[in-house]
């Protein structure tokens, strides 16, 4: 179980100065521009909960999931982690967590995936049938047979990713943070990865906090989702609840006998799209579906063919993101 | 130690990866080694007096210095720590390093003893036994002397790595050490004995010398080699060395530890 608490990090950063003697001034009294990454934000999550974490860039994103794993400390506010404080008891708590970072690997550079698995075995004392049964596992669910004996710097990115993640599990985490894990893998590469995911979390039980920018991890991976915006959360909750609260666009495309017509209806977006399709957005509230086919059809041209949607994910997502969480 | 068997074992695996790396590397070794020999018998040639040891001794203390620089030159590995560190600041791997549930100085001092290891079997080893058999290389004086001599390399090893964990910290907080760098590679070469056995510096710079640690590093190893130290001159130098590998490792955790908490409150 994980219990955040008004947790807040601000960075500093050295401020170039100008002027005489610069460099030998910044060095004496160096001046600082604070950047507040996370700001008081609060979450419990219960033991196998698969959680989305999303937000812009530079959100807060990745300072959060750092904190959680004890590599920075926090500036106020707790954090703990199946009854550890990541930074105080760092060890221990390292050896309950999976951590990936989708940017970058950590795993040895030149040496065979086999043998930094290995290696890993010696630094977090896995017992020898413990590794041979999560080998054997990870082997068999995420098809690592094929580069095993290749070192790191010649897979690709979606071998390297799941090399990286058979790696964050070989201890038997019972808890994974994994930080933008689908950043630049292909669609089947990603849907495999997801349904990894998902068994580890099923099979064992293991709780997973994901950061992403990819909304279909969202639709098929997560319980819940938290959205934070500039080190705040705006919103905590299932993906059905964000659909109701912030899913007030609806989308209607069109197709007609000839020349669409001209909507002037305030609030009201129109045109046609690249692939020839006219489509019409409109706020769930404002009108109902008919005034907006009435106004249509005073334009005279025959409709051909009509489909209606409630938003998708990733339009509420743009929406949240946009507005900044101002309801 | 034994339960880091495997782990030393993989390491050192990988530091033999690049074999076309290593026999060049060999090859630059035993043309410098040539070259030292040739440099020293020229040198004798025009005042046996000069240095105040025979020239055969002489010559086996400047190859030998030359086959060991292969492991103790500061940078030589690309595993040593300041080397390690930089890269991993520089592409902002460090993270993952910090992930681990060990010190980063033990993961580092034992990802670069494998590499040196494995460096000293195929590397200074060959180029020892073609020294002794081509150059005129001696062997060490007895069997206790080359006891010794492997011990004193052992703990020379230590103090140069504590020494460059130390300036691989440096590298957290500046970010670049390339200038730092070079001024510590100058200083080494000059005050380790590695090119200018110390003995012929003016007695204030030797003075200077024996305050420092550099000397650990190469002096130490090649005098207990070429036997000119006394048994109890010889337990006096491990001693020493022991006592500078001790303190200067125990420096570096110290300072990690600061340099830790920098991090995890700064942010890097
Ligand atoms: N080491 C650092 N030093 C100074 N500022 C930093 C540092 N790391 C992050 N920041 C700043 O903190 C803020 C939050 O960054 P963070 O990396 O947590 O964002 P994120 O949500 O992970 O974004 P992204 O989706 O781009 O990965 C950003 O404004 C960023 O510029
Ligand atoms: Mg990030």
């Amino acid at each position: 179980m994980i219990s955040v608490k008004k947790l807040t990090k601000t960075y500093r950063i050295a401020r170039p100065q100008e002027g005489r003697f610069a460099a030998l001034r910044s060095l004496v009294r160096p001046q600082y521009t604070v950047c507040r990454a996370v700001d008081g934000i609060d979450f419990d999550i219960q033991d196998g909960e698969v959680v989305g974490y999303i937000g812009q860039n530079g959100a807060g994103k990745s300072t959060t999931i750092k904190m959680l794993s004890g590599i920075l400390v926090p500036d106020s506010g707790s954090v703990e982690v199946d009854g550890l404080t990541p930074h105080v008891d760092r060890k221990a708590h390292l050896q309950n967590i999976g951590v990936v970072f989708g940017q970058k690997t950590s795993l040895w550079w030149d040496v065979p995936v086999i043998d930094s698995l290995r290696i890993l075995k010696e630094m977090y004392r896995i017992g020898e049938g413990q590794f041979r049964k999560n080998l054997e596992m990870f082997c068999g669910l995420l098809d690592l047979d094929s580069f095993l004996g290749q070192p790191v710097r010649q897979l690709s990115l979606g071998q390297r990713v799941r090399a990286d993640l058979a790696a964050a599990l070989m201890h038997d985490p019972q808890i994974l943070f994994l930080d933008e894990p689908t950043i630049g893998v292909d669609v089947v590469a990603k849907e495999r990865l997801r349904e990894f995911i998902l068994e580890i979390n099923r099979e064992r039980k293991v709780t997973v906090l994901l950061t992403t920018h990819d909304m279909v991890d969202m639709e098929k991976l997560v319980d819940r989702v938290i959205v934070i915006n500039a080190g705040s959360i705006l919103y905590d909750g299932g993906i059905q609840g964000l659909r109701e609260r912030y899913g007030r666009q609806r989308r209607m495309e069109l197709e007609f006998e000839g020349e669409p017509p001209e909507i002037s209806l305030p609030g009201v977006q129109a045109g046609k799209q690249k692939d020839g399709k006219f489509v019409v957005t409109f706020a769930q509230g404002q009108y109902a579906v008919d005034e907006i086919l009435s106004h249509i059809r005073q334009g005279g041209v025959p409709i051909r063919d009509i489909t209606i949607q409630n938003a998708d994910i990733e339009q509420i997502v743009r929406d949240i993101y946009r507005e900044g969480g101002r309801e | 130690m034994r339960v880091f068997g495997s782990w030393f074992k993989t390491e050192m695996r990988a530091a033999g990866l690049y074999r076309a790396d290593f026999l060049l590397r060999l090859c630059y070794s035993l043309i410098a080694m040539y070259g030292v020999c040739s440099l020293w018998r020229a040198l004798y040639r025009q005042d046996p007096g000069l240095v105040g040891r025979p020239l055969p001794a002489m010559v086996t203390y400047a190859m030998l210095a030359v086959a060991l620089d292969i492991i103790f030159y500061p940078s030589a590995l690309k595993s040593a720590p300041q080397n390690y560190i930089a890269d991993q600041v520089r592409t902002g791997r460090i993270d993952t390093d910090l992930l681990r549930p060990r010190d980063l100085q033990f993961q580092l001092l034992v990802r670069n003893a494998a590499v040196a290891l494995f460096s000293l079997l195929w590397l200074v080893l060959p180029a020892w036994l073609l020294g002794v058999f081509f150059l005129g290389m001696e062997l060490p004086a007895g069997v206790i002397c080359t006891a010794a001599f492997a011990a004193s390399i052992v703990l020379g090893f230590l103090v140069l790595f504590s020494l460059n964990f130390l300036l691989g910290l440096v590298c957290f907080v500046t970010l670049d050490i390339r200038q730092i760098t070079m001024a510590y590679s100058g200083i080494l070469t000059i005050l380790s004995g590695k090119l200018i056995p110390n003995w012929l510096y003016p007695e204030w710079m030797q003075a200077v010398i024996r305050l420092l640690p550099f000397r650990c590093i190469f002096e130490m190893p090649l005098n207990i080699y070429t036997g000119v130290l006394e048994s109890g001159e010889i337990v006096r130098g491990l001693l020493l060395q022991g006592f500078w590998a001790l303190a200067l490792f125990c420096l570096g955790r110290l300072a990690w530890r600061k340099v830790h908490k920098y991090l995890a409150v700064q942010g890097g």
